[in-house]
């Protein structure tokens, strides 16, 4: 049963007489417990999928579905209560708040929510054991490190227990280690049963999905599955269509 | 030479903030010079009670002045955190701090100069506009704008030491910080503030000081450089406990779960919190500003409603003379007949002449001459008299007094004058016991058993005051009063005639409300513009911070309500404070229209309630119009 589906996403920008196509035909299906990487060269459309995707933009063309609901009928106002209520993310600059000690951050989604304090504190429990983030919960984020960040960010997505887990480059601030830590994090949300979709230019964090897609100019343009190979090879495969994805534009 | 050019790129490249540091400079040039103007005005100094009305605007000049050198440090430290992060490019880029110092004194400078020309070329219009409108409005023509020098280069001198310090203290500020901090400087955020606890009580003490001096000075002549003292005190306590005291307000409602973690106050606390140093000193600064306009505006239009009060007292009757001798009514007539004028009343009594003194709890002194305890005229006479004059049958005992003080009342019941003790009973109706002297002293007359009773309490010479009420055309009465006087000799000090003086006290206070209306408008102007100045600084810091949670799912609408609620919990602070400044300084305001002879605390009262309601008005619809531009800036 497919929990997101695009059908010939199109999304064009007037760039003042110019017309530039950033997606030009997407349509693919997520399943529940899926944990789909998309892959793809800067400028080959990735952000622009994921905010459309996170309601934060809308297609000029095409039908998106997560569940029942027509993402590109909603107005501003549900848009933004359907974010809190069925999306998480994370993003690769952590986008968390000053203003606010980690805990209060983490509280975030579900105090617009509105949300009872007491609910919120035992939801939190199990997440930070989870998290290892118990105790820089009343530190402010400007006084942890990024590894930390993105820990106590991924407690805020999590927090809501959302449909779909949506990750921009989650990565892309981290050192390796860190990074590990918080791939090893998602293998398990999403050994849980959690949707996970990340959008990423690391072949080693594509590495930890069960499906990887290739976005190129705007279009699909290839697609690999994990299944049972290990992650070395499932890795190399991402590696091999990288180049081959490459070279091809190169030719071009 | 690289470095001014420098300089001026990132001027131009950074228009809105420098734009909005040029604005809150070059306002606050603007209204230093308007107060260095007026208060070195010869029309005003020449003016009735001019002295008095130059040390009240001496007052204003301090407390203007204070105001500007907090408000530059809060619009520059708005300023220099925008800053860090190009002066840290500079400096990776190779530059020395040698080099960002230089960097630095070019935009001052710079700066420094847009604000002086922008200040008081618009500092000179508003005189200028000022004077001609509102001299118009309010048909006062014996105030003249004057272009003067003086106060010109002493605006531009004070300014040009202030930039001096904000240089000197942003050096101090970039010496503090490394190379790879400043770089990161306008990114890495201010950390949540300590509650201040010491600071808090210095500025209660402040406060409190300030209050105490208000409440217990009298109106007389040390009384002004008190209330000076008063200003100064007020101002930092207000500063200070604005600091400390909103910080501990947002800390406890943090702590209150239940209040804390709702959408809007979730938001708005935190948000507050996390800038209150800068914030506090935009809302002192607002509370204060809204201060000086009702304390302006209660003071000059009560004084203009007082106006017939003072009329009242300085010439119950129509005509008031004066006089050694009992005044011949035959030859009153005799001048009254030719100018077709009727003599309707005609009165006199004999008293003392007035001597200076005051009352201390109740003890009357006498004093032998004027000095700055000052406070009272006192006046003595006989029962006898009093009687024919009011066709009365009161005994007085040798240890009985009537009091008379016009338009107000003694409320104790001894008195104790010149080591005598006297029971003492108010009287209301003695209608020539009027200000003769028309001096700033309240009058007082007391009705004693006899003349040696008098004579124990004063040892000055009878005279005799005398009230003509008349009647006719106008031009007549005039005629009269003119040929009458110049009979009987009697030069302005004892001879008044009720015409006159209101045409006199009309521009006189015609003038005060002038001042007052001027300086209201020039104050509401910088509070609407300190407002302004906050919402849009603050709409640029916060719009980040609005963009991420509208990310994580807050809407538009809710984003609204979040900023209302925001506001609304900042905006009643300075108000309400401003009311509790104008309470304390109500006696001080009081005491001062004394200086005025005005008296009366009812019409104050309801010329002060009148005023709060005005201004909230104002106000509301200033943070109106600005939420709107926040709003804009944060949601776009």
């Amino acid at each position: 049963m497919p929990i997101l589906t695009l059908e010939h996403i199109k999304r064009t920008f007037t760039e003042g007489q110019n017309k530039v196509e950033a997606l030009k035909d997407i349509s693919l299906k997520i399943d529940a417990g899926d944990y789909v990487a998309i892959m793809g060269e800067s400028g080959a459309g990735k952000t622009t999928l994921l905010n459309i995707m996170a309601t934060l933009d809308q297609p000029s063309g095409g039908e998106i579905k997560l569940k029942e609901q027509d993402l590109s009928k909603l107005n501003e106002k549900n848009a933004a209560k359907f974010r809190r209520e069925n999306l998480g993310f994370v993003f690769q600059n952590f986008n968390l708040l000053d203003t606010f000690n980690n805990r209060d951050n983490i509280f975030l989604p579900l105090v617009l929510a509105k949300a009872k304090y007491e609910d919120m504190e035992q939801r939190l429990d199990p997440l930070a054991k989870q998290l290892e983030i118990e105790q820089i919960l009343d530190r402010f984020p400007y006084e942890i490190s990024g590894g930390q960040r993105q820990r106590i960010a991924a407690a805020r997505a999590l927090i809501t227990q959302p449909e779909l887990l949506l990750a921009d480059e989650p990565t892309g601030a981290l050192d390796s280690k860190n990074a590990a830590a918080l791939l090893d994090l998602f293998d398990q949300v999403n050994y849980e049963g959690q949707t996970i979709l990340m959008v990423t230019h690391s072949a080693v964090t594509a590495s930890y999905s069960k499906r990887t897609l290739f976005i190129k100019d705007g279009r699909i343009y290839h697609e690999l599955f994990r299944g049972e190979q290990s992650k070395a090879a499932y890795f190399e495969k991402i590696t091999n269509s990288l180049t081959a994805l490459a070279s091809k534009g190169a030719k071009r | 030479m690289i470095h001014l050019k420098l300089a001026w790129h990132s001027l131009n490249h950074h228009k809105q903030q420098y734009g909005l540091f040029l604005l809150a400079s070059s306002l606050m040039v603007a209204i230093n010079y308007v107060f260095w103007n007026l208060t070195f005005n010869h029309s005003i100094k020449a003016s009735n009670y001019g002295t008095a009305i130059i040390s009240v605007l001496g007052i204003g000049q301090v407390f203007v002045l204070l105001i500007a050198v907090f408000f530059m440090f809060y619009v520059n430290s708005f300023l220099m955190r925008q800053r860090d992060q190009e002066l840290g490019l500079y400096n990776m880029l190779g530059m020395t701090r040698g080099d960002l110092r230089i960097i630095l004194a070019c935009e001052n400078v710079l700066l420094l100069l847009g604000s002086i020309v922008i200040g008081l070329i618009s500092g000179l219009t508003f005189v200028k506009l000022a004077f001609l409108f509102l001299g118009k409005l309010l048909n006062s023509k014996n105030l003249k704008e004057q272009f003067l020098l003086t106060p010109l280069v002493s605006v531009c001198l004070i300014f040009i030491a202030i930039f001096a310090v904000l240089l000197i203290y942003n050096f101090l500020r970039l010496r503090r910080i490394k190379p790879i901090m400043l770089w990161k400087q306008s990114t890495k955020a201010e950390k949540e503030p300590k509650t201040r606890f010491l600071m808090g009580i210095i500025g209660i003490i402040l406060l409190a000081g300030g209050y105490y001096i208000a409440l217990t000075t009298k109106a007389n002549m040390a009384g002004i450089s008190r209330f000076m003292l008063a200003v100064m005190l007020v101002v930092f306590g207000i500063y200070l406990v604005f600091t400390a005291g909103s910080i501990m307000l947002l800390k406890f409602l943090k702590n209150r779960r239940n209040f804390y973690y709702q959408p809007n106050h979730f938001i708005s606390i935190s948000g507050m919190l996390y800038r209150m140093k800068q914030n506090a000193v935009g809302l002192a600064s607002i509370c204060l500003l809204c201060t000086t306009i009702l304390v302006t505006m209660t003071a000059s239009v009560s004084l203009v409603v007082g106006q017939k009060n003072l009329i009242k007292q300085w010439n119950p009757f129509d005509i008031m003379l004066v006089t050694k001798k009992a005044v011949d009514n035959n030859m009153v007539l005799k001048y009254a007949k030719p100018n077709h004028v009727n003599i309707d009343k005609s009165s006199a009594i004999k008293v003392t002449s007035p001597s200076y003194g005051e009352i201390q709890k109740n003890e009357l002194r006498i004093q032998s001459e004027m000095n700055n305890k000052t406070s009272k005229e006192i006046s003595v006479l006989t029962v006898r008299s009093y009687n024919r004059l009011t066709k009365q049958k009161i005994k007085l005992k040798n240890n009985q007094l009537l009091v008379y003080v016009p338009g107000d009342k003694l409320t104790v019941k001894t008195l104790h004058v010149n080591k005598r003790v006297y029971d003492v009973k108010s009287i209301t109706n003695f209608k020539l016991g009027a200000n003769i002297d028309h001096t700033i002293f309240q009058p007082v007359y007391l009705v004693a058993a006899n003349e040696e009773v008098v004579r124990n309490i004063s040892q000055q010479p009878w005279i005799y005051i005398n009230g003509i009420n008349i009647s006719g055309k106008t031009k007549n009465q005039k005629n009269f009063a003119t040929q009458l006087q110049k009979k009987m000799k009697l030069d302005n000090g004892s001879f008044s005639f009720k015409a006159e003086i209101n045409q006199l006290l009309s521009s006189f206070t015609g003038s005060l409300l002038f001042m007052g209306c001027l300086i209201s408008l020039l104050m509401g102007m910088t509070t609407a513009l300190v407002i302004y100045y906050k919402q849009v600084a603050e709409g640029v810091a916060d719009s980040e911070r609005f963009i991420t949670m509208q990310e994580v799912g807050l809407s538009q609408r809710e984003t609204k309500k979040a900023i209302w609620s925001q506001v609304l919990l900042v905006f009643m602070l300075p108000i309400v404070a401003a009311v509790i400044n104008l309470c304390f300084a109500f006696p001080a305001i009081r005491s001062i229209l004394q200086i005025f002879s005005m008296y009366n605390l009812k019409v104050l009262l309801q010329v002060s309630v009148l005023t709060v309601i005005i201004l909230i008005a104002f106000y509301l619809l200033i943070f109106k119009l600005t939420t709107k531009v926040y709003q804009k800036i944060v949601t776009r």
